[in-house]
């Protein structure tokens, strides 16, 4: 049965997880994408700077989200999914930092989501295209990756999930890793039946296809069943925004200039049946913070909507 | 390779002989005659729906109610193409607008399609390239439309005997509210397999394919993986820029956002250059030249024809390199090491020089680093090939040195490139 399921970033803080939760809950949300990424930022390992976050021990990792895994229990509240830390390579970082992200930020994210009792999490290919020359290239530096975690998401019954992303020149976005479907499954499919179990699946994510005019109905009928986990967002068509459905338009007609309904009946064709999950945060920012629970509340709405719109008929 | 200029925009529909003339002018020696200027996708969008018709309009309208009336206006760009040294090599049939707005037309489309074929096959033209009837090809119901529509043409070329014409499948995108997204044939993977089916259907290899770098663009695609996947069904290539939003026509090398060049010029040349590509590279103006005022127009079409010669030297830069019995570079620097990343193993240059003496006698990149007074003496047919920005500079040191032939080498565009750059 379809939950609906949004980030915890900016709505569940450190200071008091029980809180936020708690208010996903008062949203309507049976889910939460946990927001893992938060503690070792993207672009501060663009930067060279790794911070120490995950130097603690897996049982300081485990005391420090004690209580995130209590108030997601006592607010009723899944964590289905979450994101580990990314990128797990940086050109030109130092050997140290890269064997650091890969030996130690990977595996220790991976026991994070078991602490959690969560199923997926979701990872980022690398982005090494321009270093090595080729897709091809740059996919087996990922494979290489995936299957140095994958032993582990078997050990968990954890699904790892990789995720449709962008490149950017500038400001002009071009596909990234995993933007070519029939290629993410012929991969999906030849490493799950190495391992002998399904240690890789897809997040679909609605915001990086936008940008670079992928046909949604076409790629998630091509996922099929290795489609487990989505961030649902929206965006102009020219930057990564963030923002929840239905926001933007181009034309005077004022129709959605993103396919929701292309969205919605590829879910229903492939009978997805999981979490529409809200990659939506910057929604909470750019609305006053006093906001925070209508906004979160009217997130949930779409998702009802979208809920509704699959189940239609069924 | 043959280096086309297209002429939507450069030729107007109505009074074709300045259009003509200035792509006389500016050196191109081929067109690609293209029927969607005389009927504009924009145009079409809104035919019959307004009360009042604006004179492109009222044009459009003119050949929807009497086909003959394209053919007249064909045959007036044929009549003044006669005796002068400019071909017409390929045709683009009018396509749809690409929103899907306009079903109804779908027949007057196919219609205008057979006309393009009987265009092409009148004005000796080697493609036809013909869009899609349904720009999207996703569902059951769109890919039989289009398989239906192919396979017609397809009859309909057989009827005419032996004409040696192929026509070509093109990848177009989507127009949803105002968002351009990928539609039929952007998916390589999926146009190769619609070229192989369609020749098994009927029998011949009448099917290839034209790849539309505009599109590859506001797609946000990998042109060189789209290219290296198309392989050698592509035979014509439709060369244009634009900003990644819209599915504009720009003079190519021209759209620049913070960042770079919004196209992919690096994977679209490098791209070709790997498949060995010789087949029609058309040059797309339309919204470059129709920017500037006419007066410019021949000074721009001279740039373009120059824009397009650099490209297609680019993509056959394994020519140059070809042409010599010996190798020596200028240049002890970051080109250099691309130089011989990607061209050193099958053409090894004897050494190479530069200006910066503490250099002299040391080895860089596998090369020994010489004085360029050393290129005094070279032995016959031996190039030498720039490394170096300064190209002209360099070029009249080496001619005061006296060498025979010089050439410019570049890595702008390489794929392979050494990443562990020397900074001096």
């Amino acid at each position: 049965m379809l939950e609906i399921g949004v980030q915890s970033k900016d709505a569940v803080l450190d200071e008091n997880p029980a809180a936020g939760f708690m208010m996903l809950k008062e949203a309507g949300f049976t889910c939460c994408d946990f927001s893992l990424n938060e503690y070792l930022l993207n672009t501060d390992l663009y930067n060279h700077n790794l911070n120490s976050f995950f130097k603690k021990s897996d049982r300081e990792l485990e005391e420090f989200f004690k209580p995130h895994k209590e108030g997601a229990a006592a607010a009723g509240i899944r964590v289905n999914q979450m994101h580990m830390p990314y990128p797990t390579f940086v050109p030109g970082a130092s050997k140290e930092q890269n064997d650091f992200l890969w030996n130690e930020v990977a595996p220790k994210s991976m026991k994070i989501c078991h602490f959690f009792g969560c199923q997926y999490i979701v990872i980022h290919g690398f982005k090494l295209k321009n270093y090595y020359g080729s897709e091809a290239a740059e996919w087996q530096k990922t494979e290489e990756f995936i299957r140095s975690i994958a032993p582990m998401a078997k050990e968990m019954d954890i699904t790892i999930c990789m995720e449709n992303l962008y490149n950017s020149k500038g400001f002009h976005l071009t596909e990234g890793p995993c933007c070519d479907a029939q290629k993410a499954v012929e991969r999906m499919e030849r490493i799950n039946d190495d391992f002998g179990a399904e240690v890789l699946g897809f997040c679909f994510d609605t915001g990086h296809a936008n940008l670079v005019g992928i046909d949604f109905e076409d790629f998630i009928g091509k996922l099929g069943d290795h489609l487990k986990v989505l961030h649902i967002h929206d965006n102009d068509g020219r930057a990564d925004l963030h923002q929840m459905p239905f926001t933007f338009t181009r034309t005077r007609e004022n129709k959605p200039s993103t396919d929701w309904n292309g969205f919605l009946r590829a879910l229903k064709k492939i009978h997805f049946d999981k979490v529409l999950s809200f990659e939506t945060a910057p929604v909470l920012t750019s609305f006053p913070k006093v906001m925070r629970p209508q906004t979160l509340r009217f997130i949930n709405e779409i998702g009802n909507h979208f809920k509704s719109e699959i189940e239609r008929g069924e | 390779m043959i280096l086309s200029c297209d002429t939507y925009g450069v030729v107007d529909p109505k009074r074709p002989g300045q259009g003509i003339g200035d792509i006389l002018n500016s050196d191109f020696k081929s067109i690609t005659l293209d029927i969607r200027s005389y009927l504009e996708e924009g145009v079409l969008r809104f035919l019959n729906k307004r009360k009042k018709l604006s004179g492109p309009e009222l044009d459009v309208k003119a050949i929807v109610d009497d086909p003959e009336v394209l053919m007249e206006r064909i045959n007036d760009v044929r009549k003044r193409l006669e005796g002068k040294d400019l071909n017409i090599d390929a045709i683009i049939a009018p396509s749809l607008p690409p929103d899907g707005s306009r079903p109804d037309l779908g027949g007057f489309m196919i219609e205008m399609a057979k006309k393009s074929i009987d265009i092409a096959i009148m004005t000796g033209a080697e493609f036809a390239v013909v869009p899609p009837i349904s720009v999207r090809n996703s569902t059951n119901e769109e890919k039989t439309q289009n398989r239906d529509f192919y396979l017609e043409l397809a009859d309909y070329l057989k009827s005419k005997g032996e004409t040696g014409l192929k026509l070509l499948l093109v990848n177009r995108s989507i127009c949803f509210n105002g968002h351009f997204i990928r539609g039929a044939f952007t998916d390589p993977a999926e146009a190769v397999n619609w070229i192989e089916c369609l020749n098994e259907a009927v029998g011949t290899e009448t099917f290839a394919f034209c790849l539309d770098i505009g599109t590859c663009t506001v797609c946000g695609q990998y042109t060189d993986e789209v290219i290296s996947f198309l392989g050698n069904h592509i035979k014509m290539v439709l060369l244009c820029d634009n900003d990644g939003d819209e599915n504009l026509m720009c003079m190519p090398l021209s759209y620049k956002s913070v960042g770079g060049l919004t196209g992919d010029w690096n994977g679209t040349i490098s791209g070709l250059r790997e498949i060995g590509f010789d087949g029609i590279l058309t040059m797309e103006l339309r919204d470059t030249v129709t920017a500037y005022s006419v007066m410019l127009r021949p000074e721009l079409m001279r740039l373009a024809f120059k824009v397009g010669e650099f490209i297609k030297w680019q993509i056959e830069m394994e020519n140059s390199l070809k042409k010599y019995k010996n190798i020596v570079l200028f240049g002890a620097g970051n080109m250099c090491l691309n130089y011989m990343k990607n061209y050193g193993g099958k053409y090894p240059p004897l050494f190479t020089c530069d200006n910066n003496s503490a250099l002299w006698d040391t080895e860089f990149g596998g090369l020994m680093v010489q004085n360029p007074e050393t290129l005094k003496e070279l032995p016959e047919d031996t190039a030498v090939f720039i490394c170096n920005l300064y190209y002209r500079e360099i070029e009249k040191q080496l001619k005061d040195l006296g060498v025979e032939h010089i050439e410019y080498f570049s890595d702008e565009y390489l794929n392979n490139v050494n990443m562990n750059r020397v900074i001096r």
